[in-house]
């Protein structure tokens, strides 16, 4: 099926309109019969106050009045719903083919969009978009229906009337533009206003570093400054209502009044002012929409195009997903080969299986990138391999929910989860092993030490089903004592100790436990490759480790 | 906390004692709003009237004008002034919830996820009851007093128009006020439950947008559409839901006029209305009172939600405002000599920390050592005074703390900085992240940070250059950490955990760092390098909450496990 997303912007306003065409049919009807229900108020009423006074009341259009009000009841709320259900679920349609677009594809097609901008177009932008089509066809609908009833209605016996509507249409287009210029100060606002949260969210997670450093008085005083500017820009946007807001109701009266004066010119009576303000009220509603008709539009047509430009990103393979595949890397039973473009050069490396190797280098030498590289080009090619992120994120569920990430799990699964929970020592999270797979870890882990994190996402990527476990300095905040019982307990155990381990590390210790070091440099590639007891006898790689080998006590 | 109580700080919360004047002229715009109000529906009967009659129509109209522009500056002018109140009222309330919340000291629960305010909580406080205080201004809720007047004021009219009229319509409007109050009710229940599934939406779309990267690369079956869709289904939901509530209460709003004109009709021929211009107006009075009427339905509904919004805030301040704010000492505070000793601590259930006592001298460093869960990040925080809840005496120079009295507790903790690698690193300059905002003698401190620290100069940061959080790896941040306490230049430092993924260049960072840190404090380490091990005056052995031996590197060479422990390094 297409996606909806991959249309173009009049291509997909048509298809959802055919799509839910019924719907829109529905709704113009009762758009229709409720504008004609409601136009035939004010004249009825006018020819009632002149009968009633004549003392002769046909009681039938008592129940006239009863059915009138009862077809408004109807067809309004109709009329909204049929309105608003397409649009809702046209807006849920499309997060989901996002989410399901964003989780398929490799991170490098989105690299330059931070976690803020993605959160915008899936959650604002698609409400944009929403209101857009639900609200804004809904409001242009009834207006140019309104226009369609009740001009002519108008026209026929008292277009005499018109001028008397110039103080109310002037009052509501004054009235639209400061909405319109009010925008771009709500907007400002609201960047504020997501200032103030970041301050407190940032607050909230140095709390404990303010209060160690004694800092109280500074962080009160930085948050009084930022939220008194987003309160400060609460008052100037509300300074343009204060002076439109009250004057449609002034542009009412003048209305009023003013048609007041052309029924006496024209020698009419009360009964003919009461019909006239009974239309001002009619083309009150649908004007008053007018303001928020423009910038529905404009807001939904700019998230369109944001939405577009994130889909275009997640469609096309980017440049370094063409450049990383090579060739096809192979996977045979002793090695991985693979060709990667690595800074300036290509670089082959043939990695053993089955064993553990680590990659070592200088900061910046590329170690992360390159790991991340054999991982991705590896999924691409559709190998099922597992990999750690330096600083790995976990989701806003539960440890097992997190370790599993919604798989169904068979009891053997759970049991060995829970024999990697003791050995990585998260034991002591709580009670009982049971009580630890339903602890709620918060978003990112937050609930967890950064370490604690870690080992849950080592745990993820042990039971996750691949051979192939990649991760990027995994013990860099496990002690030395830890980490040695981990990597023996895994090499030992059946269920892992024929996995083939690719990690990296700046330290001797874990170093020592691989079987394999390759040393990478950014000019050269791999400089070294070798076991390790070899490997550590290279000048260049001893001397990498100078600072960590035992020293001689100082005086 | 009685009720009562509360009402009373809801009070203090709306009242400005420093805005008097504008409190004033925010009631003088309602006694205004009040008269026009008042003459409205008379001016618009006598106008209707007037219509006819030539002599008249001139004077009504020139009144009706007059009342007009009056009531339209008197609006204008209203709500500016309650719009400037609630700015100011906001910022107040804002700084002292903010203010209060900061200085409170942590809760000693043992564990995180006791945590009576977590962030989503801080946030909902400070900012969406706020929020709802705000929308009162946005909605023009405040505006209800004067539709109440004015509706009164037609229903007054209605009597002296024509009183069997006037009294049924009277009955009929109260009526529909009070239907279309309940109905804003439950509309405002279901409004509030969207708001909160919206909330909901908006944390999984973070959680799952944040963690994309971990999805791609770990095999799963989908996770994060089966999350999304589960929580997009129920907005759907929700959603629809408000929207039947939403368009079926505007439709019975809208549907109340032709009803009242029918109620009218069946009136008239008892009430004996003769004039067209009374019945006339009778009727335009009765669609120009509906839209109050809808008005204040749905808006009883904003001022309550801000009502509670206001009670929360309070509530929120009042759990704090208990913990009376003891002020830190700052300058140069100097130690001489520690003396810890530690009877027993113990979490509420579960881990027991036991007799650990030690005494140090200024210069001097003690190394903490252990395996994982044998008690060192306890003692640590025990000892930057976090935990009130222990047996023991500190002593400070013959100064004894005792810890129970939480008073002693934070005037001890302002000799102690506490430097471990869950520090926080803020989004600003690396001053700022230093100084954390005090910033007096930073530039002489950053040149003696160089000279004694060669990789700071390596590192090539600007001190002036807004950092990225993310590109500091677990070292530079404690390294930064460390940068905090050399500032403050405190008596005591306590460093957690150095020795974990470091690479050569920052080990020997940290090895300037602490000789700095020794030439004018007690420093207190947990540590696996062997190197410190082996500088430290005095080491600690734990295990499993118990002191197993203290001693120097050669008097502790003996111990079985000691060497157990160093046979792993």
């Amino acid at each position: 099926m297409t996606l909806r997303l991959s249309r173009r912007f009049g291509p997909w306003v048509g298809n959802h309109a055919l799509e839910f065409k019924w719907y829109y049919l529905g709704a113009f009807s009762c758009l229709y019969i409720l504008q004609n229900l409601q136009a035939e108020l004010p004249d009825r009423i006018r020819k009632l106050t002149l009968i009633m006074t004549d003392g002769n009341l046909a009681q039938g259009s008592v129940w006239v009045f009863v059915g009138l009000a009862a077809g408004i009841l109807i067809f309004r709320t109709f009329s909204r719903l049929l309105f608003f259900y397409p649009a809702r679920v046209q807006q849920k349609t499309l997060r989901m083919e996002l989410l399901d677009l964003l989780e398929k594809v490799p991170p490098d097609r989105y690299h330059d969009k931070s976690q803020g901008q993605l959160f915008q177009v899936l959650f604002d932008d698609i409400n944009n978009l929403r209101g857009f089509i639900g609200f804004g066809l809904l409001q242009i609908g009834n207006l140019l229906i309104a226009a369609w009833v009740l001009i002519p209605k108008l026209n026929q016996t008292d277009g005499y009337l018109w001028p008397a509507f110039i103080p109310l249409f002037s009052s509501v287009l004054l009235f639209s533009i400061t909405t319109i210029i009010n925008q771009k100060i709500f907007k400002k606002m609201m960047d504020k206003k997501g200032e103030v949260q970041q301050y407190i969210i940032e607050a909230y997670e140095a709390k404990q570093t303010i209060k160690n450093f004694h800092r109280e008085e500074n962080f009160i005083q930085g948050f009084v400054k930022v939220s008194g500017e987003e309160l400060a820009l609460f008052y100037k946007s509300a300074v343009g209502f204060a002076f439109t807001g009250p004057y449609v109701k002034l542009g009412l009266g003048a209305s009023l009044l003013w048609g007041g004066i052309l029924i006496k010119a024209k020698g009419g009576g009360p009964s003919d002012l009461v019909f006239f303000s009974g239309f001002l009220y009619l083309f009150l509603e649908p004007v008053m929409f007018l303001s928020w008709v423009a910038v529905v539009v404009s807001q939904g047509f700019a998230a369109w195009k944001r939405v577009k430009e994130l889909y275009f990103l997640l469609d096309k393979p980017s440049e370094s997903e063409k450049e990383m595949i090579l060739s096809r890397p192979i996977i045979s039973d002793s090695e991985i080969q693979i060709e990667l473009k690595f800074w300036d050069k290509v670089l082959h490396a043939r990695i053993p299986t089955h064993t553990w190797s680590v990659l070592v280098g200088e900061t910046g030498s590329g170690k992360s990138f390159l790991l991340n590289r054999i991982a991705t080009t590896l999924i691409l090619k559709g190998h099922k391999i597992s990999m750690v992120q330096q600083e790995p994120y976990l989701f806003n569920d539960t440890i097992g929910g997190n370790i599993f990430l919604g798989r169904e799990v068979t009891i053997l699964e759970e049991q060995a989860a829970k024999e990697l929970l003791v050995l990585f020592q998260l034991d002591n999270l709580a009670d009982n092993l049971d009580e630890i797979l339903k602890l709620e870890v918060g978003e990112n882990g937050k609930r967890l030490s950064g370490g604690q994190l870690k080992r849950v996402a080592l745990i993820r990527s042990l039971m996750s089903g691949s051979d192939l476990l990649i991760w990027d300095d995994p013990f860099s905040s496990v002690d030395i004592i830890l980490e040695r019982r981990i990597v023996r307990l895994i090499k030992q155990n059946p269920k892992w100790k024929h996995f083939t381990f690719i990690i990296s590390s700046h330290r001797l210790t874990t170093v020592r436990l691989a079987e394999q070091v390759i040393y990478i440099e950014r000019e050269i590639g791999i400089r070294t490759q070798a076991p390790t007891f070899e490997a550590l006898k290279e000048k260049h790689v001893s001397e990498f480790f100078k600072e960590q080998f035992v020293e001689t006590p100082l005086a | 906390m009685s009720v009562s109580s509360l009402k009373n700080n809801l009070w203090r919360h709306l009242w400005l004692r420093s805005e008097l004047p504008l409190v004033v002229f925010i009631f003088f715009n309602l006694v205004i709003s009040a008269v026009t109000g008042y003459l409205t529906p008379r001016l618009i009967t006598d106008f209707y009237q007037s219509l006819k009659n030539d002599a008249a129509f001139d004077k009504h109209f020139m009144w009706l004008v007059l009342l007009f522009t009056v009531e339209y500056i008197n609006r204008f002018l209203f709500q500016l002034s309650s719009h400037r109140y609630i700015q100011l009222l906001l910022v107040d309330i804002r700084k002292r919830s903010f203010s209060l919340w900061l200085k409170a000291p942590f809760k000693h629960k043992t564990n995180k996820k006791h945590d009576e305010y977590p962030l989503g909580e801080v946030l909902a406080r400070l900012m969406n009851d706020t929020d709802a205080v705000r929308e009162v201004v946005g909605s023009g809720s405040l505006g209800i007093f004067i539709d109440i007047i004015f509706i009164l004021s037609c229903l007054i009219s209605f009597l002296q128009l024509n009183s069997t009229t006037g009294l049924s319509l009277f009955v009929a409007e109260v009526i529909a006020c009070l239907l279309l109050l309940k109905g804003s009710k439950a509309m405002a229940k279901v409004f509030m439950e969207v708001r909160r599934v919206t909330g909901m939406m908006a944390r999984v779309v973070t959680d799952l947008t944040s963690g994309l990267k971990e999805l791609f690369y770990s095999p799963n079956p989908k996770y994060a559409s089966k999350r999304g869709h589960k929580i997009f289904e129920e907005f759907l939901d929700k959603q629809l839901h408000a929207n039947i509530w939403d368009a079926s209460y505007y439709a019975a709003a809208e549907s109340l006029y032709p009803i009242l004109v029918a109620m009218v009709m069946l009136i008239v021929p008892y009430a004996k209305i003769v004039e067209v211009a009374i019945l006339a107006a009778l009727i335009d009075l009765i669609q120009k009172s509906i839209s109050p009427i809808k008005e204040v339905a749905s808006k009883i509904s904003v001022l309550q939600r801000a009502g509670t919004g206001l009670t929360r805030l309070s509530e929120f301040n009042e759990s704090f405002a208990q913990d009376i704010y003891f002020k830190q000492e700052f300058g140069h505070l100097t130690v001489d000599k520690l003396n810890f000793s530690l009877r027993n601590f113990q979490y509420d259930q579960g881990f027991k920390l036991e007799n650990v006592s030690f005494e140090l001298k200024r210069g001097e460093i003690l190394g903490i050592l252990g395996e994982s869960g044998c008690g060192k990040s306890t003692l640590l925080k025990l000892l930057s005074g976090q935990y009130h809840t222990f047996q023991g005496t500190i002593d400070i120079d013959g100064k004894i703390i005792s810890p129970v009295q939480d008073k002693d507790l934070r005037a001890f903790s302002s000799y102690v900085s506490l430097i471990s690698q869950d520090s926080h690193v803020f989004t600003e300059t690396l001053k700022f992240n230093i100084t954390l905002g005090h910033d007096g003698g930073f530039e002489d401190f950053w040149e003696l940070a160089k000279n004694n620290i060669s990789y700071l100069s390596r590192w090539g940061l600007d001190p002036m250059e807004k950092i990225d959080p993310k590109s500091f790896s677990m070292g530079q941040k404690q390294l930064l950490s460390g940068l905090r306490a050399l500032f403050l230049n405190k008596p005591i430092i306590l460093l957690d955990e150095i020795s974990s993924g470091l690479d050569s260049e920052l080990e020997s960072a940290f090895r300037d760092l602490i000789k700095f840190f020794q030439s004018r404090s007690i420093t207190i380490i947990v540590t696996h390098r062997l190197e410190t091990i082996i500088k430290s005056n005095r080491l600690l052995l734990l295990d499993k909450g118990q002191l197993l031996a203290q001693g120097s590197h050669a008097e502790l060479q003996g111990h079985p496990k000691f060497n157990e422990f160093m046979s792993h390094l």
